[in-house]
């Protein structure tokens, strides 16, 4: 199951309407929906902290409840707000691409030797896992971003360039620019592994 | 265009999710004649499943209160923020308006119109003053002045050609007696 399959179907103008009206458990609804796909994103755009950047983005998200029409759909509006505070997060560091910390790379390790104990097929995981992360730190914030966005987020053009604030064709070349930087990167390791 | 060409066009509408069944199949069937581009779309393929599949971090099971939590102290302290800035707004706005009312009324006190006008009537003074000194220094510069042109004049009017005479007199006594040291100069020589 990708994050894909867990777009929530119902209508969520209620949620917004009760959340914006103080309700909390309606928040902790939205939050519940909307938590993977929001850390994901974070880790794919910062690397690291992801959990931490994530509540940032749906505290803002909260603070932000008074000035959003509930019967728009939340999607476009919480990722433009993710992306803007991943965007401020990488400016302040001021790199424009972000290495992977050894110690997210270790947890992530940890947390797949518990779920699978083979250390072969672990090992092997684990170096996959480091192959992509360094391959996105290397693809520049601008073409990142809409390339997470349209392949892992499934979000579609239109609303990409809604939450970027870009016209569709640059969009498109963006995302086009950023899957020919990720497949360059990770040639030789899908080549190896891909025979 | 080439074959290979085309066929790149067509990976990328496979990419943005566009392809046709008949471009699929043109794909397909080229793939299993060309290895470049067989190699090509496996290796775009192969690296978007490795983004997609890459495995985010699990939320820890706090996350949802948490971030509720943290939220609301966020709103409040927001709204706690506006408070303060509201009555910041309007303890500046009450001090401006009292000041503005109280030198407004100030102007309009008795007593403050009569030490206003008090200051008023001495400046003017002082500037009548200064009028009427400088109309009695102006009188006095030109009756000076009238008084050393009229003397000039009477003295060139009246003395002028005696003046004249005396001074070519003057000269021509001073040759003579220059010519009759030089005489008796040369003379005085002419003897020794």
């Amino acid at each position: 199951m990708t994050v894909q399959d867990l777009e929530p179907t119902f209508d969520q103008s209620d949620l917004v309407k009760r959340a914006r009206d103080g309700d909390e458990d309606a928040f902790g609804a939205i939050i519940n929906l909307y938590r993977h796909r929001v850390i994901g994103y974070c880790y794919r755009m910062i690397g690291s902290d992801a959990e931490d950047i994530a509540q940032e983005i749906f505290v803002k998200f909260y603070l932000a409840l008074y000035r959003f029409d509930p019967s728009r759909p939340i999607k476009p509006f919480l990722f433009r707000i993710a992306h803007n505070h991943c965007v401020d997060i990488l400016k302040k560091k001021t790199i424009r691409t972000i290495p992977f910390s050894k110690d997210d790379g270790e947890k992530q390790e940890l947390r797949v030797k518990d779920e699978r104990p083979n250390p072969e097929e672990l090992a092997q995981k684990a170096e996959l896992q480091n192959a992509v992360n360094h391959a996105l730190a290397e693809i520049p914030v601008l073409y990142r971003s809409p390339l997470i966005m349209w392949h892992v987020e499934g979000i579609p053009y239109e609303q990409i360039a809604k939450i970027l604030e870009l016209p569709m064709g640059t969009v498109k070349a963006r995302i086009h620019r950023g899957r020919k930087i990720l497949q360059q990167k990770l040639m030789s390791f899908v080549l190896l592994n891909g025979e | 265009m080439t074959r290979c060409e085309y066929i790149q066009k067509i990976m990328q509408k496979v990419m943005d999710r566009t392809v046709g069944d008949a471009e699929r199949t043109d794909l397909d069937q080229h793939m299993t004649l060309c290895r470049t581009c067989a190699t090509e779309f496996k290796s775009l393929q192969l690296s978007l499943d490795l983004l997609i599949s890459m495995p985010a971090p699990e939320p820890c099971p706090e996350f949802t209160s948490e971030t509720v939590k943290r939220a609301i102290r966020a709103k409040k302290d927001q709204a706690r923020r506006q408070k303060v800035m509201s009555w910041y707004l309007s303890g500046l706005t009450a001090i401006i308006s009292a000041l503005v009312i109280a030198s407004w009324s100030m102007i309009f006190q008795p007593a403050t119109r009569v030490v206003l006008l008090s200051i008023l009537r001495t400046l003017s003074r002082w500037i009548a003053l200064y009028n009427s000194l400088h109309k009695a220094l102006s009188v006095l510069v030109s009756a000076l002045a009238y008084l050393g042109d009229t003397a000039v004049k009477v003295v060139w009017e009246v003395s002028s050609p005696a003046l004249f005479g005396y001074l070519i007199a003057l000269i021509i006594m001073v040759i003579f007696i220059t010519i009759a040291g030089v005489k008796s100069s040369n003379l005085s020589l002419k003897r020794r």
